[in-house]
């Protein structure tokens, strides 16, 4: 009796509890909620969309080498061979300078004159 | 047919069993989704790109939880991607509108409620969703797996991969936020 008089009289009080009932409202408002159903052909449209997922081998490889990881190794194992390739280079070029300072001089200290006599009158 | 069957099944790409899977657990996977989106044409979309996953990825389902519970952890996990990246956009384009290189303005989707909640409780359905939508992540699904799907603690500790306890302390926090939230959005109005 006397809660109730103050309710009626306190404005505040009376603030609150409607404060209170509207978020219990808000709270409850799922309750006995039906479920919502998607669109009627929407298993059609997941197999249209699957079709459309399923690329042609070429797709699939452009979108594989496309990868990041991938296309760094690439990259990678590119630099790896090309300093492989110019160390074992720079290896073959001193054996080979060496080689053709040989022949230079073989070349010096030879008698032949071949001439374009010599190659037109070729004895048997 | 048994789910173990349609599963074994679905490994092979039989389209008949994917069609049964489909059609089993389409509305579950789209009020997920709906719950946690909150928006029609994102949940459909988005469920569609679920059961596309199912299809892909069926071969990596070894058995060791229940498929349903597979599902809904695929579910989760995209509509949680479509909210990020959809914040993501949201800031990028405030950054560019900062640059002025955007001169569109950002809008703010149009309130949300349940397609399935009775027609008296709409507007205080509303206000909820705006409620739940700004709570965490984790106390976002673990509010529409309990509220909007129904689903037990265990089930939802099962789906998010965690404790009851830790599902218990998720619920108890996000009804506390959102009791905070309502009674801000109440006291404004």
């Amino acid at each position: 009796m006397t809660r109730n008089a103050g309710f009626f009289t306190n404005p505040r009080l009376k603030y609150t509890t409607m404060i209170e009932n509207k978020i219990e409202a808000a709270l409850k408002s799922l309750d006995g909620a039906k479920g919502a159903t998607p669109s009627p052909f929407f298993y059609a449209k997941v197999m249209g969309r699957l079709s459309r997922r399923q690329n042609t081998a070429w797709e699939n490889f452009n979108a594989y080498i496309s990868r990041p990881v991938v296309a760094f190794a690439t990259i990678c194992l590119i630099f790896i061979v090309n300093i492989i390739a110019v160390y074992s280079n720079s290896l073959q070029n001193t054996s080979a300078v060496a080689e053709q300072n040989e022949i230079a001089s073989a070349d010096e200290y030879t008698q032949v004159n071949n001439t374009f006599y010599d190659l037109e009158n070729i004895k048997p | 047919m048994t789910e173990w069957e349609l599963i074994e099944q679905l490994k092979l790409k039989d389209e008949a069993a994917f069609k049964t899977i489909v059609y089993t657990w389409q509305n579950m996977v789209y009020n997920t989704v709906l719950g946690i989106v909150q928006s029609q044409e994102d949940a459909e979309d988005i469920s569609q790109e679920v059961f596309v996953k199912v299809y892909e990825s069926i071969k990596n389902f070894k058995g060791e939880s229940k498929f349903s519970t597979w599902i809904y952890r695929i579910a989760v996990t995209q509509s949680l991607d479509h909210l990020r990246r959809k914040k993501r956009k949201k800031r990028f384009a405030f950054i560019e509108s900062l640059f002025g290189k955007n001169d569109e303005l950002v809008h703010d989707p149009p309130d949300f409620y349940h397609p399935g909640v009775q027609l008296e409780n709409k507007e205080s359905n509303t206000i909820l969703f705006k409620a739940i939508a700004s709570l965490s992540e984790n106390q976002n699904t673990a509010f529409v797996l309990n509220k909007v799907e129904g689903l037990s603690y265990q089930q939802i500790s099962e789906i998010m991969q965690t404790t009851e306890s830790a599902v218990d302390s998720l619920l108890q926090r996000a009804k506390t936020n959102l009791r905070k939230n309502l009674e801000n959005h109440y006291n404004k109005s």
